[in-house]
């Protein structure tokens, strides 16, 4: 059975730019006509205009009309586009008759101007409601330049402000999933009269699915009907979103498929997922730095390191290592102490500075001369200078180390003056400070200025008193039976 | 003749990687390199790699720990009386064990032909300490202090019912001996991170004789090349034993025996391809380096008092745990990636209350001292620190419940193990088990869940370090296993 409703209603997009082409050349003439001299012959082309113009909305609205009832259309914009089509239809109509009367009468002329002027706004606003149904929210802002995007508050990162408090405490679906949705589905399956049946902006209607059966299958994103659509080439019949639409970012994409893999759950933290490291940037960009769980692999590109440097390295008495299979990241090593070639063995280690992620130069001969070196490891995430000669000028030279987190100075001659530089650290978490010189007042100021970093001092453990409520009752030995 | 020719490639790759200035035994300090980084892509399986590098160039995930010192605690610690209060038994103290809550699991012969199953609430105190008010009994005051950094598993099950058997799974993955230790997989799959150390040593100590025994097994190496068994320290004078030279050979004698040893076997390893020839060279090698290393490094006279105060009297006498723990740290220090400590004496079917409090004095001490100095030298961060037996104790009293006195038999349902260090939650309780101790109500974790996650945290996936063996693949896990994510930080 044809649906022939459908099929004409598919024109829609097609012929809707016909009375907008014509009713914006209709005010371009009569902009050309206000000049004094050489504008009013323009407006000999006034009512032939109009009147295609009235013409063309007239088909295109009614071609709307049929595309939004040949199913799967709802919502407020929808509704509202509709309304508004209609309104640009109608007052197409008035503007051509106006200009009819015009032409009989000879005057009129305000009245057209006015119908054409009101027109052309609703026009306007129509017509970006029709493309947002297409296209999405945020279309027009996304790539827009960043004073542009504060101005019209679009901009992809809108509801990451919303969230304030641990990143690891927030529930996943309504900071992370739920916006995706929001951005990129819901305009289609949303409320009102959602497409295939499917209603993404309620965890209900994500459970329950659509016509044709649920969509998510939890805990298998691979078998979810939601992600296979995600993933289908370009030219496909049943890609989502549809063809002419703007594809999901791959950030976009991979939540929504690391959400349905661990679970699909509505309610559970961040904190409880396992987080893969592709994810992790986009997450953090989302909802602010995650906390150290798991080792940190700082979110950048990097090709695998010349095999010939790590032999050369090998040779020098170094001992590197991929972090992981497939990582281009490194663990590294100093062996053995070689006093004083341990600072130039840190030296030779410049050509792959970006490459290393933990560095261990634990009781090596190294003085602060190698730390200018490690200052250009920019992604080193530990580091152990535990029981060298470092001193708090060594400190100092490691300021550009943004992706520092642990930072291992026991038996070193650091003092409090060196521990001012920690504090300006921005990702560093743990500082070991046993056997150094730093008194307790020094450590307390570097508590103020660093509240979330953790000292240790290797003092003894400290245990709060047990609490009266917390003591088991004094009973005496077990009766017998 | 895929075998044989697997063999092959292997004489070729060894005398490759010891003709190419990587000779094993030149110097200490080249012998440490990874020959798998320079034939990066040849990662040949089986055999292979009972020459040359580790399994593994570099481990399947990111690791989050280098090293682990395990205290395996033999026996089985009674968890009644350590780390899972149970008020409930206190107030039911003498009634029957309800068959509700036993169904009817087996019972060992010890306490099988009891006419009555009393329950036997426990003698000691538990309060709550730390940030984390976990619940601690008053035996460890030590382990209270450092809660706060601990990661306590109640729900610790099994299914082994005695101890050869269960300490053999939790060891290996089986109940029946014959297979690969833990420490053995680690150093298969990943090497060592010293080459003047094994990658596996044992230390042994007891706090009560005639308690149960432990066979040389459980860190064995089992159908794995040899050089992965786990090297046993012991206190006293002479460390490893036949370890140095006998009077009148001296290190150059040594060396020059050991190159023409390597010679003679050279040619018989081109003859017969025997994988243990590389193996036993290896050994020889390791020995050889061992000779100046194992001194250093249980010389314990460069430790101050402060240590010794830390670690508990015990500490200055060899051979006990406390020294043991004190070794273990210098042994991490070194980068030796599985200790394994073993300390028996927990079995207490009678007797407890007196014998739990000489087991907790001679551990407890040091266990905590243990923690806190891995901590404070920043060790911690990359050391895993695992505390455990290989069952959990009974609620009811095996034998007569008397007014201060009563023993327990082995329970396998529920037992709790600590752990402590990088990659695991700090302050943290997982599972728990029902009011009277003998199930599991929440979040069990099997043996070979816990193996699974002590692979993962080092970088290993359980499932994927393989050995081929009587024509299967093997792991640690055998066929079970899943990483507990709770677990993890």
């Amino acid at each position: 059975m044809i649906d022939f409703g459908a099929f004409v209603g598919r024109f829609h997009p097609l012929l809707v730019h016909f009375p907008i082409a014509f009713l914006l050349l209709a005010g371009a003439l009569e902009l050309l006509a206000l000049r004094p001299r050489t504008g009013p012959p323009w407006l000999a082309a006034r009512f032939p205009l109009l009147v295609v113009a009235a013409l063309t909305a007239g088909v295109a609205a009614t071609a709307g009309y049929l595309l939004g009832s040949s199913g799967g259309y709802g919502g407020a914009t929808f509704d509202l586009h509709l309304r508004l089509g209609i309104v640009v239809a109608i007052g197409a109509l008035i503007t051509a008759l106006a200009a009819w009367r015009r032409q009989r009468t000879g005057s009129g002329d305000r009245v057209v101007r006015a119908a054409l002027v009101l027109t052309l706004i609703v026009l306007a606003i129509a017509g970006h409601l029709g493309a947002t149904l297409t296209h999405g929210e945020g279309y027009l802002t996304e790539f827009a330049p960043a004073p542009l995007q504060t101005l019209f508050g679009g901009g992809p990162d809108r509801t990451a402000a919303a969230f304030t408090g641990a990143p690891e405490r927030a529930a996943v679906y309504p900071t992370l999933i739920q916006p995706v949705l929001q951005r990129h589905c819901v305009s289609c399956h949303g409320p009102g009269a959602p497409r295939g049946g499917l209603s993404l902006d309620t965890p209900d209607g994500i459970v329950k699915g659509g016509d044709h059966g649920p969509v998510v299958t939890p805990g298998r994103a691979q078998s979810s009907e939601l992600v296979r659509r995600l993933w289908l080439p370009a030219h496909h019949a049943d890609v989502m979103p549809p063809r002419g639409q703007r594809p999901l970012p791959p950030a976009d994409a991979g939540l929504l498929r690391w959400w349905i893999d661990g679970g699909a759950s509505f309610e559970q933290p961040l904190g409880e997922l396992e987080l893969p490291p592709e994810l992790r940037p986009v997450v953090e960009a989302r909802l602010g730095p995650l906390s150290i769980g798991g080792p940190t692999i700082p979110a950048v590109a990097l090709a695998a390191p010349d095999p010939a440097r790590l032999t050369a390295a090998a040779a020098a008495g170094i001992d590197l290592r991929p972090i992981a299979d497939g990582s281009p990241f490194l663990q590294v090593r100093l062996m053995g102490r070689e006093p004083p070639a341990d600072d130039g063995r840190v030296a030779s280690l410049a050509p792959l500075a970006a490459h290393v992620l933990w560095l261990t130069l634990a009781d090596t001969a190294i003085t602060d001369a190698a730390f200018p070196v490690i200052a250009r490891m920019t992604n080193v995430t530990r580091l152990d200078v535990s029981r060298t000669s470092a001193t708090d000028g060594g400190l100092q030279a490691l300021a550009p180390l943004a992706q520092l987190e642990v930072l291992n100075l026991y038996g070193t001659k650091v003092t409090d003056a060196g521990l001012a530089s920690l504090a300006a650290l921005p990702r560093l978490r743990r500082v070991y400070l046993w056997q150094t010189a730093v008194t307790p007042a020094g450590v307390e100021r570097l508590r103020a200025a660093a509240p979330k970093l953790e000292v240790v001092l290797g003092d003894d453990a400290q245990e709060d008193a047990p609490t009266a409520a917390g003591r088991a009752p004094i009973a005496g030995p077990p009766a017998p039976r | 003749m895929d075998g044989l020719d697997d063999l092959k490639f292997n004489g070729t790759r060894r005398h490759f990687l010891s003709a190419a200035s990587l000779g094993i035994g030149s110097t200490a300090l080249a012998a440490l390199l990874d020959p798998s980084i320079l034939s990066a892509a040849a990662q040949t399986p089986g055999p292979a790699a009972a020459t040359g590098g580790p399994l593994l160039a570099s481990p399947h995930l990111v690791p989050r720990v280098k090293r682990v010192i395990y205290l395996f605690q033999s026996g089985g610690p009674s968890q009644l009386e350590l780390f899972d209060y149970k008020p409930r038994l206190r107030t039911m103290n003498g009634q029957e064990l309800p068959e509700s809550i036993r169904k009817g699991q087996r019972l060992t012969g010890m306490t099988a032909h009891q006419k009555s199953f009393p329950m036997a609430g426990s003698q000691f105190d538990f309060a709550r300490h730390g940030k984390s008010g976990t619940w601690v009994s008053d035996l460890l005051p030590h382990t209270a202090r450092i809660v706060d950094k601990l990661c306590i598993v109640r729900s610790m099950h099994t299914e082994a019912i005695n101890h050869d058997p269960a300490v053999t799974f939790v060891q290996t993955g089986s109940q029946q001996a014959g297979r690969p230790s833990i420490g053995a997989w680690l150093s298969y799959g990943l090497g060592s991170e010293n080459a003047n150390l094994p990658g596996f040593i044992v230390l042994l100590s007891r706090a009560r004789e005639g308690d149960q025994p432990l066979y040389s097994w459980l860190w064995g190496s089992g159908f794995l090349p040899s050089q992965h068994q786990g090297v046993q320290f012991r206190g006293g004078k002479d460390p490893v034993l036949f370890l140095n030279d006998p009077k009148g050979i001296d290190r150059a004698s040594r060396r020059r025996m050991l190159d023409a040893l390597r010679t003679l076997e050279e040619q018989q390893h081109a003859r017969t391809m025997d994988p243990e020839i590389d193996a036993r060279v290896a050994q020889y090698e390791m020995a050889y380096r061992m000779q100046t290393a194992v001194p250093d490094a249980m010389d314990l006279s460069a430790e101050s008092d402060a240590v010794f105060d830390l670690y508990g009297a015990d500490a200055r006498k060899p051979g006990t745990y406390a020294a043991n723990c004190l070794l273990a740290r210098r042994l991490a220090e070194r980068n030796v990636r599985f200790i394994q400590l073993y300390h028996q004496g927990w079995d207490q079917h009678g007797d407890l209350p007196k014998d739990i409090r000489t087991m907790t004095q001679s551990v407890d001490q040091a266990s905590a001292a243990l923690v806190v100095d891995l901590e404070r030298r920043g060790l911690l961060e990359d050391t895993l620190v695992i505390w455990g037996g290989e069952f959990g104790r009974t609620n009811y009293s095996q034998g007569k419940l008397e007014k201060d006195n009563y023993g327990r038999d082995h329970h396998p349902r529920c037992f709790s193990i600590w752990m402590a260090g990088g990659g695991v939650k700090r302050g943290y309780t997982h599972g728990e088990t029902d009011e009277l101790g003998y199930n599991v109500v929440r979040d069990p974790v099997h043996v070979h869940d816990f193996q699974a996650t002590l692979l993962h945290l080092l970088g290993v996936d359980h499932e994927r370090l393989l050995f081929k063996h009587q024509g299967r693949r093997y792991r640690l896990t055998d066929v079970h296993g899943q990483v507990v994510k709770d677990l993890l930080a």
